[in-house]
């Protein structure tokens, strides 16, 4: 936090910005709360309250209790009943590492409107946090058999796989949100990382493709252009590969590499490129790449 | 006489301020040794950042780890190391992604260790070193006890020094491999913020 906001109205306009965009910027948000926004918090009007649950979260998120219990008690005076405000209590639960309390809770707002995503979601994080990793994949799966269409859940799904090395599984999860975003170079990317970790030929070529893909949607994408030379190379160098595909997976690295020294755009060598492709038969860490 | 691990206050401060700038995820990193040492006492001079993101993904850790083995041999360094910490607060074993890299690591460097990061004991005023430590010698992995530990100067001066890296929210200007990735312009060797730390 560089600049400083002396006007609240900056504030309030920037921290709206981060709600809208979902980042995640907590001490952020509690410092500028503390310093700014607590006193004028009377002039916010409605927005007040998201305001509250914006700092609220983030204040939990600093374990900052004081603030967060500040705001939750102002939220539960305004809105007694909420099942929203009823979901932060839960979460105060769970930042306070009393899992079981927080369960309960969310279970009875869940039994009160089974249409309640965002805390099947809780849910799903109180297992994380705690490790429970195999749970956690289960109750992720069984809300998205409900919830099709959330792309949030299917890349957390996603993760979740990746940290059991469940790599089909992952892979089926970047399917699901390519179906519903077929342009997405991250997803793209994403999908060329997982095929590329599998190891074997075939998803060394399933994943040159998709590298391919993500670098022509977005040629500024690092990660694509590094995993498009990286494929091609190996599979330059792999017995599988027939002498035609040779020469196109040559051209690719070296296409690759030349958008890489573009948006370095400068002479010191940090790209190393010609010592990576000597170095690249050293540091194999997937599976199996090259046979 | 039991082997010691060794962290320079470079090193160490590296680890810590990293793990503060992203204390939600999981994050890993590998450990630099001076080349040609490979006793069982490891001394660690700096250590570099790698990612904050799907840590368990090969592709972009192969390409980090041949620039940073790039690196390594215009510096006289040699990987020898790795560490790591764990999304969820509690835990505190490796996972199979840190044994696997370590194994790896230690192809080349023999007795690499893995650091382990004790989230618990971390706090803005650094108290502990919230580190403990397996070494992999003989194809087995053996926890080294604390006092095996150290961090030079000496653990007291490291904990005041990056206590005070801490209170000047340095970890918001740290950059890690995958911050690299993001915007390449971005120095994963931070190397305007090591004449901070020293």
């Amino acid at each position: 936090m560089e600049k400083q906001y002396k006007h609240w109205e900056d504030v309030r306009d920037l921290l709206r910005n981060w709600r809208e965009e979902n980042c995640r910027q907590s001490e952020d948000v509690v410092d500028l709360w503390n310093e700014v926004l607590a006193n004028h918090f009377g002039k916010l009007g409605d927005e007040g309250w998201l305001v509250l649950e914006q700092v609220f979260i983030a204040a939990l998120d600093c374990h900052n209790m004081e603030v967060a219990n500040f705001c939750l008690s102002k939220l539960n005076q305004e809105f007694p009943d909420s099942l929203r405000v009823k979901r932060l209590k839960a979460m105060k639960y769970e930042a306070s590492e009393k899992y079981e309390h927080a369960l309960d809770i969310l279970d009875l707002i869940i039994k009160k409107d089974e249409t309640n995503a965002a805390s099947r979601k809780r849910k799903v994080t109180i297992y994380k946090s705690q490790g429970m990793i195999i749970e956690a994949i289960k109750e992720l799966t069984d809300y998205l058999r409900i919830f099709m269409a959330d792309q949030e859940a299917w890349m957390e799904l996603c993760d979740l796989y990746i940290s059991q090395q469940e790599w089909n599984k992952a892979a089926f999860c970047v399917e699901e949100l390519l179906l519903h975003s077929p342009f997405n170079h991250l997803y793209l990317q994403r999908y060329a990382e997982i095929k590329y970790t599998q190891g074997g030929y075939e998803n060394l070529e399933v994943a040159r493709s998709y590298y391919s893909q993500a670098a022509k949607l977005n040629p500024k994408n690092v990660r694509a252009l590094y995993g498009l030379m990286l494929t091609s190379v190996h599979m330059a160098s792999n017995s599988k590969c027939p002498s035609q595909k040779k020469k196109e997976s040559i051209k690719l690295s070296e296409w690759a590499t030349n958008q890489l020294s573009q948006l370095q755009d400068s002479n010191d060598s940090k790209l190393f490129s010609s010592q990576i492709l000597e170095g690249m038969g050293n540091l194999q860490i997937g599976n199996d790449s090259k046979n | 006489m039991a082997s010691t691990c060794e962290l320079s206050k470079l090193a160490y401060s590296k680890i810590i301020l990293h793990a503060f700038k992203y204390p939600h995820t999981a994050i890993n990193g590998v450990l630099l040794a001076n080349e040609g040492s490979n006793s069982q006492s490891v001394k660690y001079v700096d250590a570099i950042p790698l990612f904050h993101h799907n840590l368990g993904l090969a592709p972009m850790l192969e390409v980090a780890l041949m620039q940073i083995d790039s690196y390594c041999r215009t510096a006289g360094l040699v990987i020898a190391g790795y560490y790591h910490a764990s999304e969820a607060v509690a835990e505190m074993n490796p996972d199979p992604v840190s044994q696997k890299i370590c194994e790896k690591i230690a192809e080349y460097f023999p007795n690499a260790c893995l650091v382990l990061i004790n989230n618990r004991q971390l706090s803005m005023q650094m108290t502990q070193t919230s580190l403990s430590v397996i070494q992999y010698s003989d194809g087995k992995w053996k926890v080294k006890d604390k006092e095996n530990l150290k961090i030079l100067p000496n653990n007291e001066a490291a904990l005041n020094s990056v206590s005070t890296l801490l209170s000047k929210k340095l970890y918001k200007k740290f950059v890690d491999f995958d911050d690299h990735l993001d915007d390449i312009h971005q120095d994963w060797l931070n190397v305007s913020l090591k004449s901070m730390i020293d």
